[in-house]
């Protein structure tokens, strides 16, 4: 596995930038990490949930008599056990929600309006029994028509899920009932003067299907809801406190009544941010008074939880003869599940966001259809909305001649420019990761060139996010120190937060012990999502440590009898300003903090500013087999500005792996539904995600443009290397085979149906 | 001069101009929600559309010079501020 990086900006640093053994490690790979479904009690009760058959039904009736006649049977919950929630729109976790919607995707109320939307929860002595108890349920519904198609669903006489929902657009509503929850736009310019200065115009359609996050832990929620009212609940979560607010919200409760323990967590990429289980643990905690869990099927996480959109993208791309983009166009439709979400609006802020156009109109629209309700899934929206455009900047490439890395950089944004939004870029690096992508080993080397191979390139970018974090360090009686926050890791977070501490107090690594507290235990701190964690969580420790730093020059000011303004704190140690004293470590500073004023702990609580951007290009070298349609990657490298490295080695992890991910997004990975909305491929078996034999070792190069927004220029990192791989492998699949296929994913079927059309649609093969 | 640019989509509710300009003295300052609302008395219907219950729509988020103002609607514009509202911004991972 090659890594490589470019400019070795976190050299610069003692501890950022090496690599030590993760603190957590050895639980994780013992098995000695607590997971949620670890949790037990010696009363534990277990919960299994009904869930709709119909993906869209009016639920005439719910008797649970027979249910609850079972021996064994300790409680059922309906939508009718759920607090009413007025129509109010509010921020959560994931952007703005509706409350009478968040309610209804909990428990149904009056209506499925997905295959697999909870009808009832019941909670037995053992799994089986609750199981078997769920069957004796007896629900009357009136089956409707669903609406499954993102376009069908936006025309005029589609069937509508609500009759009540109309398009709101920022904070107007619009007065006409319709799928289309909202409407995004962003208009720079003219566009038609644009495209009437540009020589050469592309217009082209896309579409992707819904594909799943594909975490391997299954949701999970235990609660135990004590007779005055406390309520405690363990769970798999991004955030221990955006979901003890989605809970008290939807429970009508105060946020100091309830407690939420994070475990540890098998995967999120942004799926683990709605809740699901949660209130129904705690309702049927509440009705027995015994602790509750309750653990999802695999069957329950394809239907029921929260996968990325599927997307309809048609986009207009005008440039002038020497490659110069002029002008664009982009009309884009998110699938937003059965209830209104704005990731549309995400993935217009995504499309055109790597290149300078002075001339643009983008729009793109929430679409609601008989489907689970989507969520976040890596750099959400961003690989939808972005392939399209890496496909025609390579169509554009091969049309002028042009290296497809040097038509990018022709383009390319830089700091100063303006945005789709109007707004203009601070330090960003694309122009140097595209540098480093055309220098790297594998572009230069010779395109593979035996028949139906070939090489492609795409860029991708994600927009990243700050949000409020919580942090304290505490410094020990011999000198080393704790780290706590309120952040969830998921990505080597622990070690991110202990390195940063160690930088800043000048320890090691391994001399800082990190950890995630629960809502009890550290300030409010949003989720571990939007690559944000490294960024602002990182961020407060940063100032806690300083926090920490400034009460003990207070300490050593007072052992020296000088004022705290003469202690300066340089190079790990303290020093005088001019009294000739011998400098002190921390480790040599802490064991007289007793009889100086007892201990010290510094904390932060931040919202910070000044997040860093991300962008990243990938070059992937394929073959195709023209009989099967199987594309096999021969060779991957993934290049991405990461601001600093903090721990390199976790760094190229999450680029791996959200490379991987892409990947399967490209080639095979799809929600399969038949006329009737039912899933015909819930389970790994049958929903083809790469594995090992899959996917060659994915080289990275690690650029460093620091952000200057951070103190030790950290920018987010997790999510951005999920967008490049789908226009990279479309890319490179069209100049193997001569067939560029606007439909994801690229799978062998598909494959083989775009040879078939080829002699009908002939573009150039090679560059 | 205080520029406040008009989203896309709103534009028919401010005579399809791309922005409108408040004059503000030198030295004064006020608020987002006086801007709005000194918008609203010539162009009726804008403040309405950035508004939900009174305060700023969740999850719209305004800037004042490229500088995202978390204050919302009491954050203080100056003669020169250049204020845009942007849409949900919102992440995964």
């Amino acid at each position: 596995m090659r890594k490589l990086q470019v400019t070795e900006q976190s050299k610069r640093y003692k501890v950022i930038g090496t690599r030590p053994i993760r603190h957590d490690g050895e639980d994780k790979v013992t098995g000695r990490a607590q997971y949620g479904a670890d949790v037990h009690f010696p009363d534990l009760l277990h919960g299994f949930v009904l869930r709709s058959p119909h993906a869209h039904a009016r639920i005439l009736s719910i008797d649970t008599r027979k249910a609850l006649a079972l021996p064994g049977v300790k409680a059922i919950v309906t939508g009718q056990d759920l607090p009413r929630l007025e129509e109010r729109i509010i921020a959560s976790g994931e952007g703005i929600e509706n409350l009478k919607y968040m309610s209804d995707r909990i428990l149904a109320s009056d209506k499925a309006l997905f295959k697999g939307h909870p009808i009832a929860a019941v909670a037995a002595t053992d799994a089986w029994i609750a199981e078997e108890a769920a069957s004796r349920i007896e629900v009357k519904y009136e089956v409707l028509k669903p609406v499954l198609d993102v376009v069908a669903a936006m025309q005029a006489g589609s069937p509508l899920l609500y009759e009540r929902i109309t398009t709101t657009i920022l904070g107007k509503k619009e007065s006409k009932a319709t799928n289309i929850c909202n409407h995004t736009r962003f208009l720079q310019g003219d566009p038609d003067a644009g495209f009437a200065q540009a020589d050469e115009v592309f217009e082209r359609e896309f579409r992707s299907q819904t594909v799943h996050q594909g975490y391997i832990e299954l949701h999970n929620a235990t609660a135990l809801a004590r007779s005055d009212g406390h309520i405690t609940v363990w769970t798999s979560t991004q955030g221990a406190f955006p979901t003890r607010e989605q809970i008290a919200t939807v429970l009508k409760k105060d946020l100091s009544k309830i407690r939420v323990i994070p475990l540890e967590i098998g995967g999120g990429f942004g799926g683990k941010i709605p809740i699901y289980l949660e209130p129904l643990a705690v309702l049927l905690s509440e009705k027995t008074g015994q602790p509750v869990k309750l653990v999802m099927s695999r069957a329950d996480e394809f239907n029921a939880t929260g996968p990325a959109s599927a997307s309809a993208t048609r986009i207009k791309l005008g440039f002038k003869k020497d490659g110069t983009l002029v002008a664009a166009q982009v009309w884009m439709a998110f699938e937003s599940g059965a209830f209104p979400t704005t990731w549309g609006a995400t993935g217009a802020n995504c499309v055109l966001a790597p290149y300078r156009i002075p001339h643009l109109l983008i729009d793109s629209y929430d679409v609601l259809l008989n489907t689970t309700r989507v969520a976040a899934y890596r750099a959400p929206s961003s690989p939808q909305a972005l392939w399209g455009v890496e496909s025609i900047m390579d169509e554009a490439a091969l049309r002028f001649g042009m290296d497809p890395i040097d038509l990018r950089l022709q383009n390319a944004a830089k700091e100063g420019d303006r945005r789709h939004d109007g707004m203009t870029w601070p330090r960003i690096g694309l122009i140097e990761t595209l540098q480093a992508a055309q220098s790297s080993a594998h572009y230069r080397s010779p395109a593979p060139s035996g028949r139906n191979q070939s090489r492609g390139v795409g860029i991708g970018y994600w927009q990243n996010a700050g949000m409020q974090s919580s942090a304290t360090v505490g410094i020990n009686m011999d000198g080393t120190a704790s780290v706590v926050t309120g952040s969830v890791d998921i990505g080597g977070s622990r070690a991110a937060m202990a390195m940063i501490t160690a930088e800043t107090l000048g320890l090691t690594a391994e001399e800082v012990r990190p950890s995630v507290a629960d809502t009890d235990s550290i300030g409010h701190t949003d989720v571990t999502a939007g690559s944000r964690t490294t960024f602002a969580t990182g961020y407060a420790v940063y100032l806690a440590a300083l926090d920490a730093i400034a009460q003990m020059k207070q300490r050593v000011a007072t052992l020296w009898d000088c004022n705290p303004d003469d202690v300066l704190f340089e190079d790990g140690a303290f020093r005088g300003r001019s009294n000739g004293k011998e400098p002190l470590t921390v480790r040599k500073l802490a064991p007289q903090l007793p009889r100086t004023g007892g201990p010290v702990q510094g904390q932060a609580s931040i919202l910070p500013k000044g997040v860093g951007v991300g962008f990243g290009c990938h070059i992937a070298d394929i073959e195709v087999d023209p009989d099967t349609g199987k594309v096999t990657l021969l060779r991957y490298t993934a290049v991405q500005d990461v601001g600093t490295a903090i721990h390199p080695a976790y760094v190229e992890g999450q680029i791996m792996g959200g490379a991987v991910q892409g990947i399967g997004w490209a080639l095979n990975e799809e929600f399969v539904r038949n006329e009737q909305g039912d899933l015909l491929n819930a389970g790994f078996l049958d929903y083809r995600m790469p594995t090992i034999l899959d996917v060659p070792d994915v080289e990275t190069i690690l650029v460093e443009v620091p952000n200057p927004g951070h103190p030790y220029g950290v920018r987010g990192v997790g999510e951005t290397p999920i967008v490049p791989p789908l226009g990279t492998l479309h890319n490179a699949i069209a100049r193997a085979v001569g067939v560029r296929i606007r439909e994801l994913p690229m799978s062998p079927p598909r494959v083989q149906a775009a040879l078939a059309r080829r002699a009908a649609q002939p573009i150039p093969a090679k560059a | 001069m205080a520029t406040v640019h008009i989203p896309a989509l709103l534009r028919d509710l401010a005579g399809g101009a791309e922005r409108l300009q408040v004059p503000l003295a030198a030295g004064q300052q006020i608020t987002i929600r006086q801007l709005l609302e000194r918008l609203d008395a010539q162009h009726a219907g804008l403040l309405e559309a950035l508004l939900y219950e009174g305060d700023l729509m969740p999850g719209i988020a305004v800037f004042i010079d490229n500088d995202q103002a978390l204050l919302g609607l009491q954050a203080k514009v100056r003669p020169d501020s250049d204020v845009r509202f942007l849409p949900p911004v919102v992440g995964g991972r």
